[in-house]
């Protein structure tokens, strides 16, 4: 068997995915058991299609890029989504929830524009496997890359982030009355938000069964409804889970 | 006429590509145009609250994500008046230069300095300079770490706050932030030696350099514009000296200033503060053979490395100072909310970061705009390709492409920084 071609693609984005998977002790190392194709951001070297394993960054910002993608997905046996923008649209969903041609105005001042509406890559191809947050777990990702290169399906946590609140030892935020998304957000992360003294505020998605019902009445005792409906637009507001508070259905 | 067009650059972060059309041997137009999805931050962190927005500006760049967060918080707390304590300040300066310190370390040796000794990436590096290339892992991950220490992650920190930190370095975290940079320190005599055998092209042309400058130090956390051109005004009035433009042929946002262009970054901070940089930056830059001021924007890259000598130099005299007296239990002030307006700057790696926001009585943004070094360096980046290839009409034309290529990179662009760029 010859060694796994693995390509790194990055669409409209930040980088900060694929940077905090370089920026992984074990990254190189990893990499060097693989046949290395496409990575834009680090090196210029091109190999042509098709892939075993795809790791995508980014959302398709716009018609060339939705091309593209589909494309990649063409020609990749395996499609990983690799951070929140890829996952679920993250940060940059806010925009959906203003007129696009208002807000391009905004920016452009009236300039001719091709925009995409916000989706994740689920919305265009197939994706096999999810690695959430913003940004992206480095060691999620490395994990990821070795199971895929013994064969084996990698395991990508779906419980809270409680859980791993409760792991390192991190004093609840919520039980201190300070608004958190952890206990309806998948884990995974290991946590480091709440323990660096902020909240978790939802990049990675919900979790599996998340019970919003029983999150928005805590967090109702908290935050107003509309401090609420920002909350919950932040990264995740096209997964069903969080879209109805999202969208403002809060009481 | 003939026109050479890649389809993505590569190495650089974002997407961006390049175009030079000649005519009868002449050169005719060229441009250098990020086609990075239009992502709008402007419009959409409208509405959004002063205690959140901090942590969306990072999300404009993984790899400057520090810079975009502190600009961000100072445009807020210049917006409700709010004065960070000393301390907040100094550790504050400490996750700037980590950022510096890891940013620049991942240009200058993984995508920059392959250009400079004829290689595709840092990966075909690695069978000849192996343990130079460790070496600059190593230097990164020391950086990260300061970073981590203070901000609470290396990408998209979350323990700023306005007016202060939401939890502080421990003890143990001081001295460790302490022992890696005095490690650094060392490291750095290793890859200077590795940089100096980096052939940098000869190129020169002289423009306007433009930055921070502070009467106190060699500015990235705060002072006010200037150039070498002795401008000088305050951050807050920059819209009155840096104009907006809109090309016909792209719709990106280009900058100048008196309607010419102008370079941010590394290359100008050097040329501009030049007396403000620490002994050992001087001598690196003396070893390396950049003379003060240099034209030649190649050298970015170089100016570079010598700011990272200086930024371990600054970060080293930081953390002995919180390792003999330790830090005290601050912590973040009660902010009255009230409307206003906030412009403030940083230095980010590339060059200066100047966020401006109008803020109403309920802590929600009304207005946001939001100029990104890349941006600004733009238009001197086609003023440079422009000469560049003038000079090199006899080379071949892929070994012109791989200059031009390499012109480009040495800017360090930040492609998802440059928000207002569009697709033509």
């Amino acid at each position: 068997m010859g060694k796994l071609k693995v390509a790194f693609f990055d669409f409209t984005s930040c980088n900060g995915c694929l940077l905090s998977m370089i920026n992984h002790p074990e990254f190189v190392e990893v990499v060097s058991h693989v046949e290395l194709a496409d990575f834009r951001l680090v090196r210029s070297l091109k190999v042509e299609g098709p892939f075993d394993v795809s790791f995508v960054e980014g959302y398709p910002g716009d018609s060339h890029e939705i091309e593209r993608l589909k494309k990649i997905r063409e020609q990749s046996n395996m499609l990983v989504a690799l951070g929140a923008c890829a996952c679920t649209g993250s940060i940059q969903s806010i925009r959906n929830f203003f007129d696009l041609e208002e807000a391009a105005n905004y920016v452009y001042k009236g300039v001719k524009k091709d925009i995409a509406e916000v989706k994740p890559l689920d919305a265009y191809v197939e994706v096999d496997f999810y690695l959430p947050g913003c940004p992206a777990s480095g060691a999620e990702a490395v994990q990821t890359l070795k199971a895929l290169l013994v064969g084996r399906k990698p395991e990508i946590p779906m419980h809270a982030v409680c859980v791993e609140c409760k792991l390192r030892e991190t004093e609840c935020v919520l039980v201190q009355g300070i608004p958190c998304l952890g206990p309806v957000t998948r884990g995974g992360c290991g946590a480091p938000c709440p323990a660096a003294g902020y909240i978790c505020d939802g990049c990675r998605g919900p979790c599996s069964d998340p019970n919003v019902a029983s999150e928005v009445e805590i967090l109702r005792k908290l935050l107003g409804k509309e401090e609420i409906v920002r909350l919950f637009r932040r990264y995740a507001s096209l997964k069903e889970a969080f879209k109805e508070v999202a969208e403002g259905k809060v009481e | 006429m003939s026109s050479h067009e890649v389809e993505l650059i590569t190495r650089v972060e974002g997407h961006a590509v390049y175009a030079v059309d000649l005519e009868k041997g002449e050169v005719k137009s060229v441009r250098f145009a990020p086609v990075e999805g239009a992502r709008l931050f402007e419009a959409w962190l409208r509405q959004r609250h002063y205690d959140e927005v901090y942590f969306f500006a990072s999300r404009i760049c993984g790899f400057c994500p520090v810079s975009h967060n502190l600009a961000s918080v100072k445009a807020v707390e210049a917006a409700l008046q709010v004065q960070p304590s000393e301390q907040t300040v100094k550790l504050r300066k400490i996750m700037n230069f980590g950022e510096h310190l890891q940013s620049h370390c991942i240009h200058v040796f993984f995508l920059s300095l392959p250009d400079f000794v004829g290689a595709e990436s840092a990966f075909a590096l690695l069978p000849q300079y192996g343990e130079e290339v460790k070496a600059a892992v190593e230097f990164r991950d020391h950086a990260n770490y300061l970073i981590e220490a203070v901000g609470g992650r290396p990408v998209h920190p979350m323990a700023t706050a306005v007016g202060g930190f939401r939890r502080l370095p421990t003890p143990t975290q001081i001295a460790e932030m302490l022992s890696r940079a005095r490690q650094m320190k060392k490291l750095l005599e290793k890859l200077v030696d590795f940089y100096s055998k980096a052939k940098v092209p000869e190129f020169s042309r002289e423009t306007e350099y433009l930055g921070l400058q502070s009467q106190l130090e060699y500015a990235l956390y705060d002072g006010c514009l200037a150039s070498t051109k002795g401008f000088k005004a305050e951050v807050e009035a920059y819209k009155q000296h840096i104009e907006e433009e809109v090309r016909e042929y792209s719709t990106a946002k280009y900058y100048t200033r008196e309607g010419k262009p102008f370079m941010v970054g590394a290359l100008a901070r050097f040329n501009l503060n030049y007396d403000q940089l620490s002994d050992d930056a001087k001598e690196t830059a003396e070893t390396l053979g950049l003379k003060h001021p240099t034209y030649n924007s190649f050298h970015n890259t170089t100016a570079q490395l010598v700011e990272m000598v200086h930024d371990v130099d600054e970060v080293l005299k930081i953390l002995e100072e919180f390792q003999d007296s330790g830090l005290k239990d601050e912590r973040p002030p009660k902010v009255e909310v009230k409307p206003g307006k906030g412009t403030a700057s940083v230095e980010a790696p590339r060059g200066t970061l100047i966020p401006s926001y109008e803020m109403d009585g309920n802590g929600l943004l009304r207005e946001v705009d939001i100029v990104t070094p890349t941006a600004m360096s733009l238009n001197n980046v086609e003023a440079d390709m422009r000469v560049l290839v003038k000079e090199n009409l006899n080379l071949p034309r892929e070994k012109l492409a791989s200059l031009v290529e390499a012109l480009i990179r040495a800017y360090d662009p930040c492609i998802s920084c440059s928000v207002h760029f569009l697709r033509k």
